[in-house]
Formats: C-alpha cells, sequence, structure tokens
C-alpha cells in the first residue's frame, strides 16, 4: 500500500481533533464564527473525502481487514497502535463523518442556546475523532481510549446546551450510565490481556484474542464471566431493556445536533462492540448468551413500541423508537447467523440516517413551535408542507415500509430469528416466538409513527398559533437534511449498497457460529 | 568506614544549596531576595542531573548499609527533584517580596533533603529521621502567613498532628525493636518474631502504629483531618508540595517498611491497609463533592487519590515464590507510574491556582465561574489537569488507573479485586467535582467581567505540565520505561 492508504484511516479520525484543536488554540480575534464553521466543515469535510476514498478503494469481496496499521505504541503493557477497517465497520465510519458535517450545516442555521460557538464545535469535532476512532480500533486499549472519548464531550454538550431544566439531571445520568458501563468493559477487557498468551507475552490485540478465542483457549467459566462484564458494559449504552432509562432523557434534553449525533452514531458503537469483540472473542459464552440477549431484545422492541404510544413529547416519542429500534439490533445479533447479523448491520446503518433525520425533524419543529408537546401541535402539513412531508417521510421510513430503507435490517434480523445459528438449534423454539413478538413490534411501531403523524400533520392547527408566520425548511436545513433524504430512498430501493459491503465481513463472523 | 559521596551527592547538593540560601538571605535586600529562588531551582535541576545517571549503574549501598541506593531509589528521587523544582519554580511569584522568601526556600530544600533520604532509608531510625525533615520544616512553611489567622490555623493543626504522629511512630519503632530486637527492616524481617505464623500482638500493635504515622504522611483517612485545612491556610506552593512530594515520600516509607520489614506478615497488614485504602477514598471522594473552596477541593481529591495509590501496597507480598516476585514488581510499577502522573496532574492544577489567587486570594470555585471566557488558556489547561484527575483518556490520569488497575487485578486475590472495584466506583464519584469545576468555569456567570492577569511564570509552567499531561495521556510509554526501571533491592 502505498502511503497515504497506510495512514488514510488515521488521517480521517484524528483530522476532527486537529480541527477541535484549532478551534481552541487560536485567538478570539481570528476565531469569528464564520472561521469557526470554516474549520469544522473543512476538518469534517476532508475526513468524510478520505473516508470515501477508503470506500471506493476497498476490496469488497475480502472478508477480513483492510487499510491495517499496527504500530507500537506502549510496549510496556502490550498495547499497540492497531487500526483497520473491514465491511462491517466501513459504512459506520463514513457514517460517522457525514453526520458530523451534516451537523455542522444544521448548526450555522440552528446553533443551540447559550451559543457560544468555538466549545460547541470542538466538543463536536472531538466526539468526531472518539466515534471513528471507536470504529477502527483493533486494540482494546485504544478502542478504550476512544470509548472514552466519546464521555466528556457527549456530557458537556447536554450539561451546556441542552434544553433547560433537566438538562444537567440528564447530563449526569448520561455520564454515569455510561462510566459506569465502561467499568465492567474494562474489568472484562483487562481479564481478557491477563488470560491471554501469546508467545508467552499477553496481548490486547482484537484479532489475535479471537484466533485465541476461537481456539477455546478461555474456559467456559472465565468466557461467560467476561462476556458478563463485557454484555453489561455494551447493554447499558446499546441500551438494552432493562437498561435503558438514561436514553430517552439524554435524547430529549439533549440540543438537537446533540440527540442527532447520539442516535445515529454513538448507539451504534455499542452493538459494533458486541460484533466486533464480544462475538469473535468469546463465541462460545456467546452461544449461552445469545437467547438472553435474544429475549431482552424482543422485550426491549415491544416495550420501546407501548412506550412510544403513552409518550406526550415528540422528542421523547423519537428517543423511545431508538430503543425499540436497537432492539431489533440485538436481535439480529442474537441469531448468530448471517442473515440476522447483516440484518443488524444494515439497521444500525440505517437507523443512524432515519433516526438522525427524525432528530433533526423534532429540533426544527421545536424550533418554530418552541414546544414539543403533541398535543400542542396539529395542522403542520397546513402551516409548513415541507416539513410535515419530510416526518411523514421520515417517519414512514421508520418504520419500515418496504422501498424504504428502514425495512431491510428489520426484516433480515427478523428472518434470521425464525431460523438462528446451527450452535442454537437448541433453542428454535424460543426464536420462533421471537420472531413473532418481533413482528408484534413492527405492528406497534407502524401504530405510533401512523398515530404521531395524524397528530401532528394532519387536522387543523391549534388556535394559539393563529397569526404566526412560521418559516417552511430553510436553505441551510435543506443542505443538512438532503443527503439523509436521499440516503434513505437510494437505500430503500438498492440495499445492496450496504449489504455487498458488509457481507463478507459478517460472513466471517458468522462463519464461528457454523454459518 | 568509607563514604560514597557519589552516591549522596543530590543530598548533598541540596543540603549545602540550603545553607547558602539561609545565609545569602541575610545579606539581600529588596528585589535581589529572589536570588534565592534561583538558587535553590539550579540546585534541584543539578541534584537531578546528577541522580539521574545513577539508573545505569548498580545499586550500591553506603553509611554502613543506612543509605542504600537502588534504580527504585534513583527513580524516586527523580520524581522529588522533579517536583521540587516544579514547586520551587511556581513558588517564585507568589513568595516574591514576602517577608519569608529566603527563608521559605531554605525550609523548603529542608523538606526536599528529607524526600530525597526516604526511598535510600533501610533503617526504622533513618526512615524517621527522613519522615522528620520532611515533615518538620512544613511545619513552619505552613505557618509563614503570619498575620493570616487561616495560616495560623494551618500550622498549628500540621504541627499537632505531625508531632503527635512523630510520637506514635517513636512508640512503634520501640515496641518492634522489643519485638525482633532490631531497627535494620533486614534484620527485622530475618527475625523469629516477623516470621512466625502468629507474631506476638506487640509486634502487630508496633506495626499498627508505624502505618498509623504514616497515614498522617500520606493523609489517609482517619489520620487525614490536618490536610484540607493546612492545604488552604499555607501558602498554596507548600500545599502543592505536600500534597505530592511529602505524600509520595510518605508512601515510600511505608512500602520499604511493609515490604522490606514484614514480607511474612502481609496476611495481617494488608486487609488492615486495604480497609484504610477504601475507606481514604470513599471519605475523600465523598466529602469533595460538598466542597466551595478550590485547593480545599485539591485536598480532599489528594485525600482519595492517596486511597488508590494505598492499593498496591495493600496487596503487595501476597504472593509467594516466583509469581509472587513479579507480582510485587508489577505493583511497585504501578505505584511509581500513578506518583509519577499524579505529580504532574495534580501540580498543573495547584500551578493555576496559584495563578489565578492573585486576582481571587480565597479561590471559591465561585469564583472561578467563567474562567473559561476571561482566561481562556488557563481555563483549558485547568480543565485537562482536572479530567486527567478523574482517570479519563486523552489526558494523563487514565493510564496510571490503568496501570494500577491491571496491577490489582493481576495480583490475583480477592482482596486486589475488592480494592480495584472499589476504586474505578470511587474514580466515578469523582468525576461529579471535577467535571463540576469544569462546568463552572465554563458555563457559570463571571462575577466580573476583564482578563484575569496570569503571571508568565505560572503560564509557562502550567503550559509545561498540560503538555506533560497530554503526552503522558497520548504515549505513556516514557512513564512506564522510567517506573519500569523502578526495580527495589531487598538485600544489599
Amino acid at each position: 500500500m502505498s502511503g497515504f492508504a497506510t495512514w488514510s484511516v488515521s488521517t480521517a479520525v484524528f483530522l476532527p481533533l486537529v480541527g477541535a484543536i484549532l478551534i481552541t488554540a487560536l485567538p478570539k480575534a481570528v476565531m469569528r464564527d464564520g472561521a469557526v464553521y470554516f474549520i469544522s466543515m473543512a476538518t469534517s469535510g476532508i475526513s468524510l473525502l478520505i473516508s470515501i476514498w477508503i470506500a471506493i478503494n476497498f476490496h469488497f469481496h475480502s472478508g477480513g481487514m483492510q487499510f491495517q496499521v499496527n504500530a507500537s505504541w506502549i510496549p510496556t503493557i502490550g498495547a499497540r497502535y492497531h487500526v483497520g477497517i473491514d465491511g462491517i465497520s466501513l459504512p459506520l465510519f463514513v457514517l460517522t463523518f457525514l453526520i458530523t458535517m451534516l451537523c455542522t450545516i444544521y448548526s450555522m442555521q440552528w446553533m443551540p442556546e447559550p451559543r457560544n460557538t468555538r466549545p460547541f464545535f470542538a466538543l463536536i469535532l472531538l466526539l468526531t475523532t472518539g466515534m471513528a476512532g471507536t470504529f477502527v480500533s483493533l486494540d482494546l486499549v485504544l478502542f478504550f481510549i476512544f470509548w472514552e472519548l466519546v464521555l466528556v464531550p457527549m456530557y458537556f454538550l447536554i450539561a451546556v446546551w441542552g434544553s433547560p431544566g433537566r438538562r444537567e439531571y440528564a447530563a449526569i445520568k448520561f455520564f454515569l450510565y455510561t462510566l459506569f458501563g465502561s467499568i465492567f468493559m474494562l474489568l472484562g477487557f483487562i481479564a481478557l490481556y491477563l488470560h491471554s498468551n501469546v508467545n508467552g507475552h499477553h496481548t490486547f490485540d482484537i484479532l489475535q484474542l479471537s484466533k485465541l478465542g476461537q481456539a477455546g483457549a478461555f474456559g467456559p467459566v472465565f468466557a461467560n464471566l467476561v462476556f458478563a462484564g463485557l454484555f453489561l458494559g455494551f447493554a447499558i449504552k446499546v441500551p438494552m431493556w432493562p437498561f435503558h432509562t438514561w436514553l430517552p432523557d439524554a435524547h430529549t434534553e439533549a440540543p438537537t445536533v446533540g440527540s442527532v449525533i447520539l442516535a445515529a452514531i454513538l448507539l451504534k458503537m455499542w452493538t459494533y462492540a458486541f460484533i466486533r469483540i464480544s462475538l469473535p472473542v468469546l463465541p462460545n459464552a456467546a452461544r449461552d448468551w445469545a437467547p438472553i440477549i435474544g429475549v431482552l431484545a424482543v422485550i426491549a422492541i415491544v416495550y420501546a413500541s407501548l412506550a412510544c404510544l403513552a409518550q406526550t413529547d415528540m422528542k421523547r416519542l423519537i428517543a423511545f423508537s431508538s430503543v425499540g429500534h436497537m432492539g431489533f439490533v440485538m436481535l439480529g445479533i442474537s441469531t448468530l447467523n448471517q442473515r440476522g447479523i447483516n440484518g443488524a448491520v444494515v439497521a444500525m446503518v440505517v437507523h443512524g440516517l432515519i433516526t438522525g433525520m427524525l432528530f433533526f425533524l423534532v429540533g426544527s419543529t421545536y424550533d418554530r413551535f418552541h414546544t414539543r408537546e403533541i398535543a400542542r401541535l396539529g395542522g403542520m402539513a397546513q402551516l409548513m408542507p415541507w416539513l410535515a412531508g419530510l416526518l411523514a417521510y421520515c417517519s414512514i421510513a421508520s418504520l419500515g415500509l418496504p422501498g424504504l430503507a428502514g425495512f431491510w435490517g428489520e426484516f433480515l434480523a427478523l428472518l434470521g430469528s425464525w431460523n438462528p445459528a446451527r450452535v442454537l438449534s437448541g433453542h428454535v423454539n424460543l426464536y420462533h416466538f421471537l420472531t413473532a413478538f418481533g413482528v408484534v413490534g413492527t405492528l406497534l411501531t407502524a401504530g405510533y409513527f401512523l398515530w404521531l403523524l395524524q397528530r401532528v400533520n394532519l387536522g387543523r392547527p391549534k388556535e394559539e398559533w393563529e397569526g404566526h408566520a412560521f418559516k417552511d425548511v430553510l436553505p441551510l436545513e435543506r443542505i443538512a437534511w438532503a443527503p439523509l433524504l436521499i440516503l434513505i430512498l437510494v437505500v430503500g430501493i438498492y440495499p445492496r449498497l450496504i449489504l455487498d459491503v458488509t457481507g463478507p465481513a459478517v460472513q466471517t463472523v458468522a462463519h464461528i457460529f457454523g454459518g | 568506614m568509607r563514604i560514597d559521596y557519589a552516591a549522596l551527592s543530590p543530598e548533598l547538593v541540596i543540603t549545602g544549596a540550603a545553607c547558602l540560601v539561609l545565609l545569602l538571605d541575610l545579606a539581600l535586600r529588596g528585589r535581589t531576595r529572589v536570588l534565592s529562588n534561583y538558587i535553590a531551582l539550579f540546585s534541584t535541576l543539578l541534584a537531578l542531573v546528577l541522580v539521574a545517571p545513577k539508573l545505569f549503574d548498580a545499586p550500591t549501598s553506603t553509611l554502613g548499609g543506612l543509605f542504600v541506593l537502588d534504580h527504585f531509589a534513583v527513580v524516586m528521587k527523580i520524581i522529588f527533584l522533579a517536583v521540587a523544582a516544579y514547586v520551587i519554580w511556581i513558588s517564585g511569584p507568589p513568595m516574591r517580596g514576602h517577608r519569608y522568601e529566603g527563608e521559605f526556600v531554605f525550609l523548603l530544600l529542608c523538606s526536599v533533603l528529607g524526600t530525597l533520604l526516604m526511598p535510600s532509608s533501610r533503617d526504622l531510625l533513618m526512615l524517621f529521621v527522613s519522615l522528620e525533615l520532611v515533615s518538620a520544616p512544613a511545619f513552619v512553611i505552613a505557618g509563614l502567613r503570619k498575620l493570616n489567622p487561616l495560616s495560623n490555623e494551618a500550622a498549628l493543626k500540621f504541627f499537632i498532628f505531625g508531632v503527635l504522629s512523630a510520637g506514635i511512630f517513636v512508640y512503634g519503632i520501640s515496641l518492634i525493636y522489643g519485638a525482633t530486637g532490631a531497627t535494620s527492616l533486614n534484620a527485622i524481617a530475618a527475625s523469629p518474631a516477623a516470621r512466625a505464623t502468629h507474631p506476638p500482638a506487640v509486634l502487630f500493635t508496633g506495626i499498627v502504629f508505624l502505618v498509623a504515622a504514616f497515614g498522617f504522611k500520606v493523609s489517609a483517612v482517619p489520620f487525614h483531618f490536618w490536610a484540607p485545612d493546612t492545604y488552604e491556610g499555607a501558602p498554596t506552593p507548600l500545599a502543592a508540595f505536600l500534597s505530592v512530594a511529602s505524600k509520595a515520600a510518605g508512601f515510600v516509607g511505608l512500602l520499604l517498611i511493609l515490604y522490606i520489614g514484614f514480607p511474612a506478615l502481609s496476611h495481617l497488614w494488608g486487609p488492615f491497609l486495604g480497609a484504610i485504602a477504601i475507606l481514604t477514598m470513599t471519605v475523600g471522594n465523598v466529602v469533595a463533592l460538598r466542597q466551595r473552596q478550590f485547593v480545599r477541593l485539591l485536598a480532599y481529591s489528594s485525600i482519595a487519590h492517596a486511597g488508590y495509590m494505598l492499593i498496591p501496597i495493600a496487596i503487595i507480598g501476597s504472593k509467594a515464590g516466583i509469581a509472587g516476585a513479579n507480582t510485587n514488581a508489577t505493583l511497585i510499577r504501578s505505584l511509581v507510574i500513578y506518583l509519577a502522573i499524579y505529580s504532574v496532574m495534580q501540580l498543573g492544577a495547584f500551578a493555576v491556582a496559584i495563578g489565578i489567587s492573585k486576582q481571587y486570594p480565597t479561590l471559591l470555585i465561585r469564583d472561578m465561574s467563567g474562567l473559561g471566557r476571561r482566561a481562556p488558556l488557563p481555563a483549558l489547561a485547568l480543565s485537562g489537569f482536572l479530567i486527567a484527575l478523574g482517570g479519563i483518556p486523552p489526558f494523563g490520569g487514565w493510564f496510571a488507573k490503568f496501570a494500577l488497575f491491571t496491577a490489582a487485578i493481576d495480583a490475583g486475590t480477592t482482596l486486589g479485586l475488592v480494592l480495584a472495584i472499589a476504586m474505578v466506583l470511587n474514580s466515578v464519584i469523582s468525576l461529579f467535582y471535577y467535571l463540576g469545576v469544569v462546568k463552572v468555569m465554563y458555563t457559570g456567570e463571571a462575577p466580573d467581567e476583564g482578563v484575569v492577569s496570569f503571571p508568565r511564570t505560572i503560564a509557562a509552567a502550567t503550559a509545561l505540565a498540560f503538555v506533560g499531561v497530554v503526552f503522558v495521556g497520548i504515549y505513556p510509554e516514557p512513564f512506564a520505561r522510567l517506573a519500569d526501571a523502578a526495580r527495589l533491592v531487598l538485600h544489599i
């Protein structure tokens, strides 16, 4: 590989960090809002271009890691700077930069109070580096660093720029849950490290640990304990029922851009970690745990849709719908077969597109009405036809109408769950039940989304809005939203756009469990 | 008896400089008194240059085995001297023109001398001398702001606690001497009483007394009550020194006594120390949540960190044989890593506190409201130090915690696991108050507008610490290597 190809992944990951440093370090006289926008746009934009370049030069038939860099970092503890990309991480990697750039554009229009652009964009760029880094780390220490890097910026985004009132509570709750989870994750990582043995040395390398794990180097009791630790760490953040209670608060109180990033990318870090670490490193424990994960996932699906029916706050409704969608992702993972995991990965990406877009729309609705209460909205189709139309489009995509992106992930996950991996053959009946309940969940999802549309878009505008002039979708909003809207349609019509990328890598994972 | 002056050279340089400063200060008037600060800074750096190459020499001992220079001692002296140089550097602006400018430097150098002797001590009496040499000058410095009632309270509390602990220490020595017939740590370890499965009660009482005396030094709960008041009332540079160098010296002494003197009794003192560790970190963190004054907050946070650093000492020696030796080496390494990285973060935080104390002498957290706009770079640096203290990457603290955590789990004992979990849970609590300060700086209403003046010396020192804390966070290998070199030799 040429020099650029070798370092392209690292460049894309760290460029936003450079942007963040520039924004904070340059003197105030230079750093007017325009310059901040420019640096933010430039760094996330260039990173996006690099990630697209990586996607173009990616070998789609290979299920292994590409664009790897494996350099010495902290030899004393055996941690290495090992990054690489495969078909599972590539879509998420590109998505990270895409969403960040769109968020930057959107914030030029709707900068949340108290404005303070410099720290706001510096934090978003820092967040980007953390998220992108997580998706490409192949060393547990490196993974941990990037993972934790996300925590502090997100905390401040919620605590400072969130909606007044409960933002501090939500920020602390997010922080506590996440940190609590990462403790158990860290315990698991260190246990793996201390139990690993490659030529007499311990290792943090995910690929080597996977090899060891698949060769049966970790005993059943140990593997189950470690899996439990990792499961707790990841499950809190996915979030799986019953660890989900931080999510509605964090999503609802976060500024629009924060919710978008949280929903579109952050949540995927945790499900990604399941596929990247838990499954390949501890396959036998994964087999034992899969039915439990499946059951929890289906509970999340049904529970979240019921909770959505009861929400009076539009943003909170979308937040709860995320819990349900992530339930489908976890259901897909719990099947341990190719279809299911493929469905999970597709659902991750697609949820990023659709729910990210929905949070944009909710944010814009709020910026116009200054309320998110569904009861006070109504007749938006008359007031702002474009905004209402987009809300309808995305809601329908989210409920999984065939032809739009939301359909494929959930369809594949459900399909996979009917016929789980061979190692799970003892639980086929259970999985049949899971499929059935999952289908009920999709019905409920359709129900609450349609009801939402009925209440918000249709009918007559409430009397209190008489005489108000509402601006329909603004030019900057159009620019920020267009890529997502187009992708939702394109992926819906041509899902191979994602499936062809993820396929071989997913096959590698599914192969561990007998296909 | 031949004396190995080369081995003693750093101590001799510091002693010489201390005497020189004391005499010179009598002759100097006005602005020239700042010379004593420069002499002290120069002498610590010179001593650093003298001691560092000894890392490549074989361990030696002199003064009839009272003074040992193994690699552990060398590494600790490097850390102590670097810390001392930094404290002297940042003490320049706040002490300038002070009535006792020269005396401050002299006393500080005496205390530094004590810290240098500590890691080389292998005898209870020598340890006692080192301990008192660290503490006694600090009693005086704490009271240097004579007309300030807080300073008087600081000095008096510190003095009473210090003298009490010195008495307890001596009494402990006498008990141990009675039970073992020795004061040399190696001789104690070899004595029948210290090797018995059921040692005499008097011996264990002696150990408890020694732990109590060092508990005062490292401000472990329940011997911590002096720390917040003293830190708040004393000149802030002294607080920085106490919370870093003096505390580290306490850990070194405790490690030497327990690990070299009583390895066979680790099943007795291990859980005892473990309980103190949990108590210390929990009390420190929980009480820190309620602080309104920044130096007091740092004091309680330093108590919490003392709890973390007690972990390796509590676990050390719990395994026998070659596996045990490896575990012990890993534990000592993690302690050294922690001490080194903790020094950088804590000193950085104190440097910022000293910098803004000119405008806000009370240093209330409320005063720091809106600092992010009024002093952007110091606020950014302080955020870095606080996040590092909380152990969040990419700032240096994560590696310290990570090393300690790994070492504690690697020991494979129940105690190790319990302590490791207690530590991470406590780290979560600690983030509340660290991030609380950061949030106040960036989102709070500024009490008044205008740029906060920040002395240039302090700004440079802050920048250095900030670079250090970022560097360690991204590339901790050099610190790990330094700690790796710190091999403690038991018999010499």
